[in-house]
Protein backbone atom coordinates (compact mmCIF):
# COMPACT_ATOMS: atom_id res chain seq x y z
CA UNK A 1 0.00 0.00 0.00
CA UNK A 2 2.84 2.41 0.83
CA UNK A 3 4.30 1.76 -2.61
CA UNK A 4 0.95 2.72 -4.22
CA UNK A 5 0.68 5.84 -2.07
CA UNK A 6 4.18 6.94 -3.11
CA UNK A 7 3.41 6.19 -6.77
CA UNK A 8 0.28 8.37 -6.76
CA UNK A 9 2.03 11.06 -4.75
CA UNK A 10 4.80 11.27 -7.36
CA UNK A 11 2.21 11.43 -10.15
CA UNK A 12 0.29 14.24 -8.49
CA UNK A 13 3.39 16.33 -7.76
CA UNK A 14 5.01 15.61 -11.13
CA UNK A 15 2.13 17.39 -12.88
CA UNK A 16 3.43 20.67 -11.43
CA UNK A 17 7.14 20.07 -10.86
CA UNK A 18 8.15 18.41 -14.15
CA UNK A 19 7.15 21.50 -16.19
CA UNK A 20 9.13 23.67 -13.74
CA UNK A 21 12.18 21.43 -14.18
CA UNK A 22 11.65 21.74 -17.93
CA UNK A 23 11.65 25.54 -17.80
CA UNK A 24 14.76 25.54 -15.58
CA UNK A 25 16.48 23.13 -17.97
CA UNK A 26 15.75 25.34 -20.99
CA UNK A 27 16.89 28.51 -19.20
CA UNK A 28 20.03 26.77 -17.89
CA UNK A 29 20.84 25.50 -21.37
CA UNK A 30 20.38 28.95 -22.90
CA UNK A 31 22.48 30.53 -20.14
CA UNK A 32 25.25 28.00 -20.67
CA UNK A 33 25.20 28.81 -24.38
CA UNK A 34 25.30 32.59 -23.94
CA UNK A 35 28.03 32.35 -21.26
CA UNK A 36 30.06 30.19 -23.64
CA UNK A 37 29.43 32.48 -26.62
CA UNK A 38 29.91 35.57 -24.47
CA UNK A 39 33.25 34.25 -23.33
CA UNK A 40 34.30 33.70 -26.93
CA UNK A 41 32.92 36.96 -28.30
CA UNK A 42 33.39 39.46 -25.49
CA UNK A 43 36.16 38.51 -23.08
CA UNK A 44 39.84 39.34 -23.77
CA UNK A 45 41.49 36.44 -25.53
CA UNK A 46 38.27 35.62 -27.36
CA UNK A 47 37.76 36.06 -31.05
CA UNK A 48 37.65 39.78 -30.47
CA UNK A 49 34.33 40.40 -32.18
CA UNK A 50 33.08 41.96 -28.92
CA UNK A 51 29.51 43.02 -28.10
CA UNK A 52 28.63 44.84 -24.87
CA UNK A 53 24.92 44.50 -25.69
CA UNK A 54 25.38 40.74 -25.99
CA UNK A 55 27.05 40.83 -22.60
CA UNK A 56 24.11 42.68 -21.03
CA UNK A 57 21.59 40.29 -22.56
CA UNK A 58 23.67 37.33 -21.41
CA UNK A 59 23.87 38.79 -17.91
CA UNK A 60 20.10 39.28 -17.70
CA UNK A 61 19.49 35.74 -18.94
CA UNK A 62 21.87 34.31 -16.37
CA UNK A 63 20.14 36.34 -13.65
CA UNK A 64 16.73 35.03 -14.74
CA UNK A 65 18.17 31.50 -14.72
CA UNK A 66 19.50 31.95 -11.18
CA UNK A 67 16.05 33.13 -10.05
CA UNK A 68 14.44 30.18 -11.85
CA UNK A 69 16.77 27.74 -10.13
CA UNK A 70 16.04 29.31 -6.77
CA UNK A 71 12.32 29.18 -7.56
CA UNK A 72 12.68 25.48 -8.42
CA UNK A 73 14.12 24.72 -4.97
CA UNK A 74 11.43 26.77 -3.26
CA UNK A 75 8.64 25.26 -5.40
CA UNK A 76 9.62 21.71 -4.44
CA UNK A 77 9.26 22.69 -0.78
CA UNK A 78 5.99 24.60 -1.25
CA UNK A 79 4.39 21.79 -3.28
CA UNK A 80 5.42 19.22 -0.65
CA UNK A 81 3.81 21.20 2.14
CA UNK A 82 0.75 22.23 0.14
CA UNK A 83 0.10 18.60 -0.88
CA UNK A 84 -0.13 17.52 2.76
CA UNK A 85 -2.64 20.26 3.55
CA UNK A 86 -4.81 19.86 0.44
CA UNK A 87 -4.69 16.09 0.03
CA UNK A 88 -5.02 15.05 3.66
CA UNK A 89 -6.68 17.89 5.53
CA UNK A 90 -8.99 19.23 2.82
CA UNK A 91 -11.93 17.57 1.05
CA UNK A 92 -9.57 15.00 -0.52
CA UNK A 93 -8.97 13.77 3.04
CA UNK A 94 -12.41 12.12 2.89
CA UNK A 95 -10.98 9.84 0.21
CA UNK A 96 -7.44 9.47 1.57
CA UNK A 97 -8.36 8.62 5.16
CA UNK A 98 -10.86 5.98 4.07
CA UNK A 99 -8.21 4.12 2.08
CA UNK A 100 -6.93 0.93 3.76
CA UNK A 101 -3.69 2.60 4.84
CA UNK A 102 -2.51 3.98 8.18
CA UNK A 103 -1.93 7.67 8.90
CA UNK A 104 1.77 6.85 9.32
CA UNK A 105 1.90 5.54 5.76
CA UNK A 106 0.26 8.72 4.49
CA UNK A 107 2.90 10.85 6.23
CA UNK A 108 5.76 8.67 4.95
CA UNK A 109 4.49 8.71 1.36
CA UNK A 110 4.26 12.51 1.31
CA UNK A 111 7.69 12.85 2.95
CA UNK A 112 9.41 10.41 0.58
CA UNK A 113 8.01 12.16 -2.50
CA UNK A 114 8.84 15.60 -1.10
CA UNK A 115 12.43 14.65 -0.25
CA UNK A 116 12.94 13.04 -3.66
CA UNK A 117 11.84 16.22 -5.44
CA UNK A 118 13.95 18.38 -3.11
CA UNK A 119 17.01 16.20 -3.75
CA UNK A 120 16.38 16.29 -7.51
CA UNK A 121 16.07 20.09 -7.39
CA UNK A 122 19.31 20.45 -5.41
CA UNK A 123 21.27 18.17 -7.74
CA UNK A 124 19.81 20.02 -10.75
CA UNK A 125 20.79 23.41 -9.32
CA UNK A 126 24.32 22.22 -8.47
CA UNK A 127 24.75 20.79 -11.96
CA UNK A 128 23.44 23.98 -13.58
CA UNK A 129 25.81 26.21 -11.60
CA UNK A 130 28.80 23.95 -12.26
CA UNK A 131 27.93 23.82 -15.97
CA UNK A 132 27.63 27.62 -16.21
CA UNK A 133 30.85 28.13 -14.24
CA UNK A 134 32.83 25.79 -16.48
CA UNK A 135 31.31 27.39 -19.63
CA UNK A 136 33.45 30.50 -19.20
CA UNK A 137 36.58 30.03 -21.33
CA UNK A 138 39.68 30.04 -19.16
CA UNK A 139 37.78 29.06 -16.01
CA UNK A 140 38.59 25.95 -13.97
CA UNK A 141 37.47 22.70 -15.55
CA UNK A 142 35.18 20.33 -13.71
CA UNK A 143 38.03 18.00 -12.72
CA UNK A 144 40.04 20.96 -11.42
CA UNK A 145 37.08 22.12 -9.30
CA UNK A 146 36.65 18.60 -7.90
CA UNK A 147 40.37 18.45 -7.08
CA UNK A 148 40.05 21.67 -5.05
CA UNK A 149 37.18 20.11 -3.07
CA UNK A 150 39.29 16.97 -2.51
CA UNK A 151 42.18 19.05 -1.08
CA UNK A 152 40.03 21.41 1.01
CA UNK A 153 37.81 18.81 2.67
CA UNK A 154 40.29 15.88 2.59
CA UNK A 155 37.63 13.61 1.05
CA UNK A 156 36.78 12.78 -2.58
CA UNK A 157 34.43 15.33 -4.15
CA UNK A 158 31.81 12.64 -4.74
CA UNK A 159 31.77 11.81 -1.03
CA UNK A 160 31.60 15.52 -0.16
CA UNK A 161 28.56 16.04 -2.37
CA UNK A 162 26.88 12.87 -1.08
CA UNK A 163 27.36 13.91 2.54
CA UNK A 164 26.14 17.45 1.82
CA UNK A 165 23.09 16.04 0.06
CA UNK A 166 22.42 13.71 3.02
CA UNK A 167 22.62 16.58 5.50
CA UNK A 168 20.35 18.64 3.25
CA UNK A 169 17.80 15.82 3.13
CA UNK A 170 17.86 15.32 6.89
CA UNK A 171 17.37 19.05 7.37
CA UNK A 172 14.60 19.10 4.77
CA UNK A 173 12.83 16.17 6.41
CA UNK A 174 13.00 18.04 9.72
CA UNK A 175 11.44 21.10 8.08
CA UNK A 176 8.69 19.12 6.31
CA UNK A 177 7.78 17.04 9.36
CA UNK A 178 7.58 20.16 11.53
CA UNK A 179 5.32 21.73 8.89
CA UNK A 180 3.13 18.59 8.83
CA UNK A 181 2.86 18.68 12.63
CA UNK A 182 1.93 22.37 12.53
CA UNK A 183 -0.80 21.68 9.96
CA UNK A 184 -2.11 18.72 11.97
CA UNK A 185 -2.33 20.98 15.04
CA UNK A 186 -3.91 23.78 12.98
CA UNK A 187 -6.55 21.40 11.64
CA UNK A 188 -7.96 21.02 15.15
CA UNK A 189 -9.59 24.42 14.75
CA UNK A 190 -13.00 24.58 13.10
CA UNK A 191 -12.22 27.73 11.13
CA UNK A 192 -9.11 29.66 9.96
CA UNK A 193 -7.15 26.43 9.78
CA UNK A 194 -4.41 27.85 7.58
CA UNK A 195 -3.83 30.75 9.97
CA UNK A 196 -3.84 28.29 12.90
CA UNK A 197 -1.23 26.15 11.10
CA UNK A 198 1.08 29.14 10.64
CA UNK A 199 0.54 30.11 14.26
CA UNK A 200 1.32 26.54 15.38
CA UNK A 201 4.52 26.60 13.29
CA UNK A 202 5.60 29.87 14.90
CA UNK A 203 4.83 28.62 18.42
CA UNK A 204 6.63 25.30 17.84
CA UNK A 205 9.71 27.15 16.59
CA UNK A 206 9.70 29.37 19.68
CA UNK A 207 9.42 26.27 21.89
CA UNK A 208 12.29 24.63 20.01
CA UNK A 209 14.43 27.75 20.39
CA UNK A 210 13.75 27.85 24.15
CA UNK A 211 14.51 24.12 24.46
CA UNK A 212 17.77 24.62 22.52
CA UNK A 213 18.88 27.49 24.77
CA UNK A 214 17.96 25.57 27.92
CA UNK A 215 19.65 22.46 26.55
CA UNK A 216 22.88 24.28 25.73
CA UNK A 217 22.86 25.99 29.14
CA UNK A 218 22.35 22.67 30.94
CA UNK A 219 25.10 21.05 28.88
CA UNK A 220 27.45 23.92 29.72
CA UNK A 221 26.61 23.56 33.44
CA UNK A 222 27.27 19.82 33.36
CA UNK A 223 30.58 20.29 31.52
CA UNK A 224 31.60 22.97 34.00
CA UNK A 225 30.58 20.93 37.09
CA UNK A 226 32.47 17.89 35.88
CA UNK A 227 35.55 20.00 35.07
CA UNK A 228 35.51 18.85 31.47
CA UNK A 229 35.93 22.30 29.91
CA UNK A 230 39.76 22.30 29.60
CA UNK A 231 39.75 18.75 28.15
CA UNK A 232 37.05 19.72 25.67
CA UNK A 233 38.96 22.84 24.56
CA UNK A 234 42.13 20.78 24.15
CA UNK A 235 40.24 18.17 22.10
CA UNK A 236 38.69 20.75 19.74
CA UNK A 237 42.04 22.52 19.31
CA UNK A 238 43.66 19.22 18.36
CA UNK A 239 41.13 18.58 15.60
CA UNK A 240 41.58 19.80 12.05
CA UNK A 241 38.98 22.12 10.48
CA UNK A 242 37.61 19.19 8.49
CA UNK A 243 37.29 17.07 11.62
CA UNK A 244 35.42 19.87 13.41
CA UNK A 245 33.11 20.06 10.38
CA UNK A 246 32.56 16.30 10.56
CA UNK A 247 31.80 16.51 14.28
CA UNK A 248 29.34 19.36 13.75
CA UNK A 249 27.63 17.46 10.94
CA UNK A 250 27.35 14.38 13.15
CA UNK A 251 25.78 16.32 16.02
CA UNK A 252 23.34 18.12 13.70
CA UNK A 253 22.34 14.82 12.08
CA UNK A 254 21.54 13.28 15.48
CA UNK A 255 19.55 16.32 16.60
CA UNK A 256 17.57 16.45 13.33
CA UNK A 257 16.83 12.71 13.38
CA UNK A 258 15.52 12.91 16.95
CA UNK A 259 13.37 15.85 15.89
CA UNK A 260 12.13 13.90 12.87
CA UNK A 261 11.03 11.01 15.06
CA UNK A 262 9.24 13.28 17.56
CA UNK A 263 7.41 15.25 14.84
CA UNK A 264 6.44 12.08 12.95
CA UNK A 265 4.97 10.31 15.97
CA UNK A 266 3.11 13.40 17.18
CA UNK A 267 1.63 14.03 13.72
CA UNK A 268 0.63 10.40 13.41
CA UNK A 269 -1.03 10.49 16.83
CA UNK A 270 -3.06 13.58 15.92
CA UNK A 271 -4.17 12.14 12.58
CA UNK A 272 -5.08 8.81 14.20
CA UNK A 273 -6.89 9.99 17.31
CA UNK A 274 -8.03 13.52 16.54
CA UNK A 275 -8.63 13.68 12.80
CA UNK A 276 -10.83 16.69 12.17
CA UNK A 277 -11.58 17.17 8.48
CA UNK A 278 -13.40 20.33 7.45
CA UNK B 1 -28.63 -12.17 10.89
CA UNK B 2 -25.15 -11.00 11.84
CA UNK B 3 -24.53 -7.29 12.38
CA UNK B 4 -21.86 -5.92 10.07
CA UNK B 5 -21.88 -2.50 11.73
CA UNK B 6 -22.43 -2.37 15.48
CA UNK B 7 -22.84 0.85 17.47
CA UNK B 8 -22.87 0.54 21.26
CA UNK B 9 -23.76 3.64 23.24
CA UNK B 10 -21.84 5.66 20.69
CA UNK B 11 -21.24 9.26 21.67
CA UNK B 12 -19.40 12.02 19.81
CA UNK B 13 -19.02 15.52 21.15
CA UNK B 14 -17.43 18.53 19.50
CA UNK B 15 -16.62 20.81 22.39
CA UNK B 16 -19.88 21.59 24.17
CA UNK B 17 -22.03 20.22 21.35
CA UNK B 18 -23.02 16.53 21.42
CA UNK B 19 -23.58 15.35 17.86
CA UNK B 20 -24.29 11.71 18.74
CA UNK B 21 -25.67 10.82 22.16
CA UNK B 22 -25.39 7.21 23.38
CA UNK B 23 -26.48 5.89 20.01
CA UNK B 24 -27.03 2.12 19.87
CA UNK B 25 -27.96 0.24 16.71
CA UNK B 26 -26.92 -2.72 14.55
CA UNK B 27 -26.82 -2.80 10.77
CA UNK B 28 -27.04 -6.25 9.25
CA UNK B 29 -25.78 -7.74 6.01
CA UNK B 30 -28.26 -8.08 3.16
CA UNK B 31 -30.34 -5.11 4.41
CA UNK B 32 -30.71 -1.57 3.11
CA UNK B 33 -31.00 0.80 6.06
CA UNK B 34 -31.74 4.46 5.84
CA UNK B 35 -30.59 6.96 8.44
CA UNK B 36 -33.33 9.55 8.43
CA UNK B 37 -33.27 12.84 10.19
CA UNK B 38 -33.23 16.59 9.73
CA UNK B 39 -30.04 18.55 9.15
CA UNK B 40 -27.75 18.42 12.19
CA UNK B 41 -29.37 15.29 13.65
CA UNK B 42 -26.13 13.25 13.70
CA UNK B 43 -26.42 11.17 10.50
CA UNK B 44 -23.12 12.31 8.98
CA UNK B 45 -21.35 12.02 12.35
CA UNK B 46 -22.46 8.40 12.65
CA UNK B 47 -21.32 7.59 9.13
CA UNK B 48 -17.95 9.31 9.68
CA UNK B 49 -17.43 7.32 12.89
CA UNK B 50 -18.12 4.08 11.03
CA UNK B 51 -15.83 5.15 8.18
CA UNK B 52 -12.99 5.82 10.63
CA UNK B 53 -12.89 9.56 9.97
CA UNK B 54 -13.79 10.40 13.57
CA UNK B 55 -13.00 8.73 16.90
CA UNK B 56 -15.77 8.28 19.48
CA UNK B 57 -15.87 10.41 22.61
CA UNK B 58 -17.52 7.48 24.38
CA UNK B 59 -19.00 4.10 23.47
CA UNK B 60 -17.86 1.94 20.60
CA UNK B 61 -18.34 1.36 16.90
CA UNK B 62 -17.21 -1.86 15.28
CA UNK B 63 -17.24 -3.37 11.81
CA UNK B 64 -17.16 -7.14 11.78
CA UNK B 65 -16.23 -7.00 15.45
CA UNK B 66 -13.28 -4.68 14.90
CA UNK B 67 -12.85 -0.96 15.58
CA UNK B 68 -12.41 1.05 12.35
CA UNK B 69 -8.79 0.88 11.15
CA UNK B 70 -6.82 0.23 7.95
CA UNK B 71 -8.04 -3.37 7.96
CA UNK B 72 -11.79 -2.54 8.16
CA UNK B 73 -11.41 0.22 5.55
CA UNK B 74 -10.51 -2.47 3.01
CA UNK B 75 -14.08 -3.81 3.42
CA UNK B 76 -16.00 -0.55 3.77
CA UNK B 77 -17.12 1.50 0.75
CA UNK B 78 -17.70 5.10 1.76
CA UNK B 79 -19.39 7.82 -0.28
CA UNK B 80 -18.90 11.24 1.38
CA UNK B 81 -21.36 14.10 1.15
CA UNK B 82 -18.84 16.14 -0.84
CA UNK B 83 -16.46 15.71 -3.77
CA UNK B 84 -13.31 14.02 -2.53
CA UNK B 85 -11.62 12.99 -5.76
CA UNK B 86 -8.68 15.20 -6.83
CA UNK B 87 -9.81 17.52 -9.65
CA UNK B 88 -6.58 17.03 -11.58
CA UNK B 89 -7.34 13.34 -12.24
CA UNK B 90 -8.82 11.96 -15.40
CA UNK B 91 -11.52 9.31 -15.07
CA UNK B 92 -9.14 6.51 -16.12
CA UNK B 93 -6.66 7.69 -13.44
CA UNK B 94 -9.40 7.63 -10.81
CA UNK B 95 -10.24 4.04 -11.82
CA UNK B 96 -6.56 3.12 -11.55
CA UNK B 97 -6.41 4.78 -8.11
CA UNK B 98 -9.30 2.69 -6.81
CA UNK B 99 -7.85 -0.47 -8.40
CA UNK B 100 -4.52 0.12 -6.65
CA UNK B 101 -6.02 0.40 -3.18
CA UNK B 102 -9.11 -1.79 -3.10
CA UNK B 103 -8.85 -5.52 -3.82
CA UNK B 104 -12.67 -5.69 -4.11
CA UNK B 105 -12.85 -2.97 -6.78
CA UNK B 106 -13.81 -4.01 -10.31
CA UNK B 107 -12.36 -1.71 -12.99
CA UNK B 108 -14.50 -3.40 -15.65
CA UNK B 109 -17.70 -2.76 -13.68
CA UNK B 110 -16.67 0.84 -13.08
CA UNK B 111 -15.94 1.40 -16.78
CA UNK B 112 -19.29 -0.12 -17.76
CA UNK B 113 -21.16 1.99 -15.18
CA UNK B 114 -19.43 5.17 -16.26
CA UNK B 115 -20.16 4.41 -19.90
CA UNK B 116 -23.89 4.12 -19.02
CA UNK B 117 -23.62 7.49 -17.29
CA UNK B 118 -21.95 8.96 -20.41
CA UNK B 119 -18.70 9.68 -18.59
CA UNK B 120 -15.63 9.13 -20.78
CA UNK B 121 -12.29 7.71 -19.53
CA UNK B 122 -10.40 10.78 -20.75
CA UNK B 123 -12.66 13.32 -19.03
CA UNK B 124 -10.93 15.42 -16.39
CA UNK B 125 -12.74 15.74 -13.07
CA UNK B 126 -12.12 19.47 -12.76
CA UNK B 127 -13.94 20.01 -16.08
CA UNK B 128 -17.08 18.12 -14.98
CA UNK B 129 -20.29 19.59 -13.60
CA UNK B 130 -21.13 19.00 -9.93
CA UNK B 131 -23.74 16.39 -10.79
CA UNK B 132 -21.38 14.47 -13.07
CA UNK B 133 -18.65 14.45 -10.43
CA UNK B 134 -21.09 13.03 -7.92
CA UNK B 135 -22.12 10.31 -10.37
CA UNK B 136 -18.46 9.48 -10.99
CA UNK B 137 -17.77 9.21 -7.27
CA UNK B 138 -20.86 7.04 -6.78
CA UNK B 139 -19.95 4.75 -9.69
CA UNK B 140 -16.47 4.18 -8.27
CA UNK B 141 -17.82 3.42 -4.78
CA UNK B 142 -20.53 1.08 -6.10
CA UNK B 143 -17.99 -0.81 -8.22
CA UNK B 144 -16.62 -2.27 -5.02
CA UNK B 145 -17.86 -5.56 -3.56
CA UNK B 146 -17.62 -4.24 -0.01
CA UNK B 147 -19.15 -5.74 3.15
CA UNK B 148 -20.49 -2.36 4.26
CA UNK B 149 -21.55 0.58 2.12
CA UNK B 150 -21.83 3.97 3.82
CA UNK B 151 -23.50 6.48 1.52
CA UNK B 152 -23.80 9.99 2.97
CA UNK B 153 -26.54 11.99 1.25
CA UNK B 154 -26.05 10.35 -2.17
CA UNK B 155 -29.11 12.12 -3.63
CA UNK B 156 -28.91 15.34 -1.65
CA UNK B 157 -27.66 17.79 -4.25
CA UNK B 158 -29.12 16.51 -7.52
CA UNK B 159 -32.32 17.01 -9.51
CA UNK B 160 -35.25 14.53 -9.17
CA UNK B 161 -34.52 12.73 -12.44
CA UNK B 162 -30.88 12.23 -11.45
CA UNK B 163 -32.01 10.95 -8.03
CA UNK B 164 -33.85 8.05 -9.65
CA UNK B 165 -30.78 7.27 -11.73
CA UNK B 166 -28.53 7.34 -8.70
CA UNK B 167 -30.80 5.12 -6.63
CA UNK B 168 -31.07 2.71 -9.52
CA UNK B 169 -27.26 2.64 -9.76
CA UNK B 170 -26.98 1.91 -6.05
CA UNK B 171 -29.58 -0.88 -5.99
CA UNK B 172 -28.29 -2.61 -9.11
CA UNK B 173 -24.64 -2.60 -8.11
CA UNK B 174 -24.18 -3.18 -4.43
CA UNK B 175 -23.05 -6.55 -3.10
CA UNK B 176 -26.30 -8.18 -2.02
CA UNK B 177 -25.07 -9.73 1.22
CA UNK B 178 -23.51 -6.46 2.32
CA UNK B 179 -25.02 -3.93 4.70
CA UNK B 180 -26.03 -0.77 2.88
CA UNK B 181 -26.49 2.36 5.00
CA UNK B 182 -27.84 5.47 3.31
CA UNK B 183 -28.21 8.78 5.09
CA UNK B 184 -30.73 11.18 3.65
CA UNK B 185 -33.49 13.62 4.46
CA UNK B 186 -35.24 12.92 1.13
CA UNK B 187 -37.38 10.05 2.41
CA UNK B 188 -39.89 10.09 -0.44
CA UNK B 189 -37.30 9.10 -3.04
CA UNK B 190 -35.68 6.36 -1.00
CA UNK B 191 -38.72 4.76 0.62
CA UNK B 192 -39.42 2.20 -2.15
CA UNK B 193 -36.02 0.53 -1.69
CA UNK B 194 -35.73 0.50 2.10
CA UNK B 195 -35.59 -2.55 4.34
CA UNK B 196 -34.89 -0.83 7.66
CA UNK B 197 -35.12 2.66 9.04
CA UNK B 198 -33.29 4.47 11.82
CA UNK B 199 -34.69 7.93 12.57
CA UNK B 200 -32.25 10.19 14.41
CA UNK B 201 -32.89 13.46 16.20
CA UNK B 202 -30.39 15.40 18.31
CA UNK B 203 -27.95 12.50 18.10
CA UNK B 204 -30.36 9.92 19.51
CA UNK B 205 -32.41 7.26 17.71
CA UNK B 206 -36.11 8.13 18.00
CA UNK B 207 -37.62 5.37 15.85
CA UNK B 208 -36.03 2.21 14.48
CA UNK B 209 -37.25 -0.93 12.79
CA UNK B 210 -38.24 -2.60 9.57
CA UNK B 211 -39.77 -0.11 7.09
CA UNK B 212 -42.64 -2.47 6.34
CA UNK B 213 -43.48 -3.07 10.00
CA UNK B 214 -43.35 0.65 10.78
CA UNK B 215 -45.73 1.39 7.88
CA UNK B 216 -48.16 -1.28 9.10
CA UNK B 217 -47.92 -0.27 12.76
CA UNK B 218 -48.38 3.44 12.17
CA UNK B 219 -50.66 3.11 9.17
CA UNK B 220 -48.78 5.69 7.11
CA UNK B 221 -45.92 6.00 4.69
CA UNK B 222 -42.35 6.61 5.84
CA UNK B 223 -42.61 10.10 4.37
CA UNK B 224 -45.70 10.92 6.48
CA UNK B 225 -44.12 9.28 9.55
CA UNK B 226 -40.95 11.31 9.02
CA UNK B 227 -42.96 14.54 8.88
CA UNK B 228 -44.83 13.56 12.03
CA UNK B 229 -41.73 12.56 14.02
CA UNK B 230 -39.70 15.59 12.98
CA UNK B 231 -42.51 18.11 13.08
CA UNK B 232 -41.11 21.57 13.88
Amino acid sequence: MLKNLIKHEFRATARILVPLFGVALVLSGLSWLVVRLGGILVLPGGTGLGSPIFGVVAGILVLITVFALFALMVSAAIITIQRFYKNLLGDEGYLMFTLPVTPGQHILAKLVAGLAWSAAALVFVWSAFIAMATAIPGSLTLSQQMAIIDRTFEIPAGVFFTRTLSLFLIGASNFYLLAYLSMAIGSQRQGSRLFASFAAYAVLNIILMILSIVGIFLLACVISMLGLAPKLVHLINSLSAVQVLDLTQGVLTCVFLIGDAVYFFLTRAILTRRLNLA
Amino acid sequence: MQAVLNCQSLTKSFGAKTALDHFTAQFCGGRITSLLGPNGSGKTTLIKLAAGLLTPTDGAVSIGGRAPDAHTKAHVAYLPDRMSLPGSLQVREAIEFFSDFYADFSAEKASALLSELHIQPGDRISAMSKGTREKLQLALVMSRAAELYLLDEPIGGVDPAARDRILDTIIRNYREDAALVISTHLIGDIEPVLDDVVMIQNGKPVLTGSAEELRETHGKSMDALFREVFKC
